[in-house]
C-alpha cells in the first residue's frame, strides 16, 4: 500500500525555506547596518582618530540602527499581516490598509503635525498613529459584534479609509503654514529614514504582540479556506477569530504607520510570491510572509540608500512604483487562473 | 446509541421543532425550497446559535460543550463548497483533523488517517492534486473524506448529491450508507425523493419551518403527503405533477 509521506517532504522544504529565508534576513541587517554611502570600514581604516570612533558611533547607533529595527518590524508587520488579512477575507488581493487602519493611523499622525504636538511631547506621534488605529478598529469591531458577512467588514474598511484620507487631505488644506503641509506631505509618503530610535523603541513592543496575537490564531487559517460555516462546524469561533486578527493586525501596522506613514504594496505582493512555495496553505504562510516582508523593506532601503539621489527617494515611493504594476500584473494572472 | 434532540421553539424561520436524531440511522430531510432545512442543519452543526429552545447531545445540552468538543463529534459538509486556495486534496482532508489538537492525536497518527480515508474513499489518484482541477463530482467526495476523517458520531449533509451526475450521487450516498451500517449517525438534506425513499431510514418532512411528518420513508412520502407538500404524486414507477 503506497502512503501518502509527501507530507514529511514538503514540511521539510517548507522548514528549509524558512530557515534560508531567515539567514537572508540576518545577512540583510547586518548588511544594513555595515554599509551606506559612507564606507565605515575604509573610515576606520584611515584615521583612528576619536572623533572618528565617535561619528562612527553615531552613524551606527543613531542612524543606521533606528533605520534597520525599523525596517525589520515595519516589513513584517507588513508582510505578516497581508498574509493574515489575505487569509481572514480569503482573497489575495486583501492587504492590511482594506480594513482602513493604514489610512486612521496616518490621519492620527497627521493631527498631531498639524497641531504641531510632535515638537511638544516626545511621544506624540506614535502615541497619535496608534490613537487613529485603535479608532478605526473600535468601528470595526463594533460592525463585527453584530455578526455581518465578511464584505460588510471589508466595507467598512473602505469607508473608513476613504475618510481618513478625506480627512488628511483637509488637515493638508487647512495647514498653517507651506511648510508644515511640506512635512506633513513627506511625511504621508512613507519613509524610514532620520527616526528617533526611542520612537522605534516605544512602538516595537506593540508591534510584537499583534504578531503575536495573530501567531497564536494560526491554525484557524486553515479551517477558513475552506469556507466561514466550515470552518465554524469545526469548531472556529468566527467572531472571536475575526477580532483577535483585526486587532492584532491593527497593533502592528498602526503602531507602524505612525512612524514611517504608508508604505504600500508590501502586504499584498510578498505573501503572494511565498504562497505558492508553501503549498497555499495559509497558516504556514504567516511566518515566512513576515520574513519575506521585512527582506523585501530592507532591500527596498538599501537600494534607496545606495543611489546617489538627493534628496533621498521615499520609500513609499518607491514600494508603490515597484508594486504598483505589480499588482495589475495579480489581477490580470488570477482572471487567467480562474477562466 | 449517540444522539441529537432538536427543541426549537423560534427562530424566524423554524417553529416548534423537535426532533430526535439517532446514530446508526440515515435520516433524510426533505421539504420545499425555503422550509428551513439548512437553517436547522446549521443550528444542529453548532453554526447558528441564536435560537430559543435547546439541543441536546447525548441528553447533555449543547452549552454545555465546549466548541471543539461538538466539531469532534459532529461534522458538517455545507452545500457550496469554495475552496479560497488550491490546496491539496490530503491537506484539504488534514484539514478534517483541525479540530483535534496534537496532544489527542500526533501527526503522524493524522496522516495515518487521512490515509486510511483516502483508501477508504478512493482518492489515491489525486491525492497530492490540487482540489481546483478536480471535477465537481471528485471534489464532492474530497469534501466528504474531509468531513469523515475525524470518524464524527454524526454527519450533516445539506445536499451532497444535488448537483452531482447519477453515478456520483450513488457512490456519495453508499459511501455514507457504509459509515451509518457502522454505527454513525447521519442527517442529510435531500431534493430527490427517489433517493431519499431508497436510502434513508427516516425521512422529516418539513414544511413553513415545521415538522410535517418523521416516520419512515414510505409513510412520510406517501402519496397523500407528496402531493400535498411537493404538489407531485408517485404513479407507481415515477414522480408526476398532481
Amino acid at each position: 500500500m503506497t502512503k501518502f509521506k509527501f507530507l514529511n517532504a514538503d514540511d521539510f522544504f517548507n522548514n528549509l525555506l524558512t530557515i534560508i529565508l531567515f539567514f537572508i534576513l540576518i545577512f540583510l541587517l547586518v548588511f544594513s547596518v555595515l554599509f551606506g554611502k559612507i564606507n565605515l570600514i575604509e573610515l576606520l581604516l584611515s584615521d583612528k582618530s576619536n572623533d572618528v570612533k565617535e561619528l562612527i558611533r553615531v552613524l551606527i547607533l543613531e542612524i543606521r540602527l533606528p533605520r534597520t529595527i525599523l525596517a525589520l518590524i515595519a516589513g513584517f508587520s507588513l508582510g505578516i499581516c497581508g498574509a493574515a488579512m489575505q487569509g481572514l477575507f480569503r482573497n489575495p488581493l486583501a492587504d492590511p490598509s482594506i480594513i482602513g487602519v493604514t489610512s486612521s493611523a496616518g490621519l492620527g499622525s497627521v493631527i498631531i503635525f498639524y497641531f504641531g504636538l510632535a515638537n511638544i511631547f516626545f511621544f506624540a506621534l506614535p502615541l497619535g498613529g496608534i490613537i487613529g488605529a485603535i479608532i478605526a478598529v473600535m468601528v470595526i469591531f463594533f460592525i463585527i459584534q453584530s455578526n455581518v458577512s465578511t464584505l460588510v467588514i471589508i466595507l467598512t474598511g473602505v469607508a473608513i479609509s476613504s475618510f481618513s484620507s478625506a480627512l488628511t487631505s483637509l488637515t493638508l488644506n487647512l495647514s498653517p503654514s507651506p511648510y508644515a503641509a511640506y512635512e506633513i506631505m513627506f511625511w504621508l509618503l512613507g519613509s524610514l529614514a532620520d527616526k528617533n530610535l526611542n520612537h522605534v523603541l516605544m512602538i516595537t513592543p506593540i508591534t510584537v504582540l499583534g504578531w503575536i496575537i495573530i501567531i497564536f490564531s494560526k491554525k484557524w487559517f486553515t479551517a477558513l479556506s475552506l469556507g466561514e460555516e466550515t470552518a465554524q462546524s469545526m469548531g472556529l469561533d468566527l467572531r472571536i477569530f475575526r477580532s483577535k486578527i483585526i486587532i492584532g493586525s491593527a497593533l502592528s501596522i498602526g503602531s507602524v504607520v505612525s512612524i514611517t506613514g504608508g508604505i504600500g504594496f508590501i502586504g499584498l505582493v510578498v505573501p503572494h510570491l511565498l504562497r505558492p512555495l508553501y503549498n497555499y496553505n495559509p497558516e504556514k504562510l504567516l511566518l515566512p510572509s513576515g520574513i519575506g516582508g521585512a527582506i523585501m523593506l530592507l532591500l527596498a532601503d538599501i537600494f534607496i540608500r545606495l543611489l546617489d539621489i538627493n534628496p533621498e527617494l521615499q520609500i513609499g515611493v518607491v514600494t508603490a512604483i515597484i508594486g504598483a504594476p505589480f499588482f495589475i500584473y495579480l489581477i490580470f494572472y488570477i482572471k487567467r487562473i480562474q477562466a | 446509541m449517540d444522539r441529537v434532540s432538536l427543541d426549537i421553539r423560534k427562530k424566524n424561520i423554524l417553529s416548534e421543532i423537535n426532533i430526535l436524531f439517532r446514530s446508526g440511522v440515515l435520516t433524510g430531510i426533505v421539504g420545499p425550497n425555503g422550509s428551513g432545512k439548512t437553517t436547522i442543519l446549521k443550528i444542529i452543526a453548532n453554526i447558528l446559535t441564536t435560537y430559543s429552545g435547546s439541543i441536546c447531545y447525548n441528553n447533555r445540552n449543547y452549552k454545555k460543550y465546549s466548541r471543539l468538543d461538538l466539531a469532534k463529534k459532529i461534522s458538517y459538509l455545507p452545500q457550496e463548497i469554495t475552496i479560497a486556495w488550491p490546496l491539496s486534496v490530503y491537506n484539504v482532508i488534514m484539514a478534517g483533523l483541525i479540530p483535534f489538537p496534537d496532544k489527542e492525536l500526533n501527526n503522524k497518527k493524522k496522516d495515518k488517517r487521512v490515509n486510511s480515508i483516502i483508501e477508504e474513499l478512493n482518492l489515491k489518484k489525486f491525492a497530492l492534486k490540487s482540489v481546483n482541477i478536480l471535477s465537481t463530482g471528485e471534489r464532492s467526495r474530497v469534501c466528504l473524506a474531509r468531513a469523515l476523517v475525524g470518524n464524527p458520531n454524526f454527519l450533516l449533509a445539506d445536499e451532497p448529491v444535488s448537483s452531482l451526475d447519477p453515478y456520483y450521487q450513488l457512490n456519495i450516498l453508499e459511501l455514507i450508507l457504509k459509515r451509518v451500517k457502522s454505527g454513525m449517525g447521519a442527517i442529510i438534506i435531500m431534493h430527490d425523493l427517489d433517493l431519499a425513499r431508497r436510502f434513508c431510514d427516516n425521512v422529516v418532512v418539513i414544511r413553513d419551518g415545521k415538522v410535517i411528518f418523521n416516520d419512515r420513508p414510505h409513510i412520510s412520502l406517501d402519496n397523500k403527503n407528496l402531493k400535498e407538500i411537493f404538489a407531485v404524486e408517485y404513479d407507481g414507477n415515477k414522480l408526476i405533477l398532481s
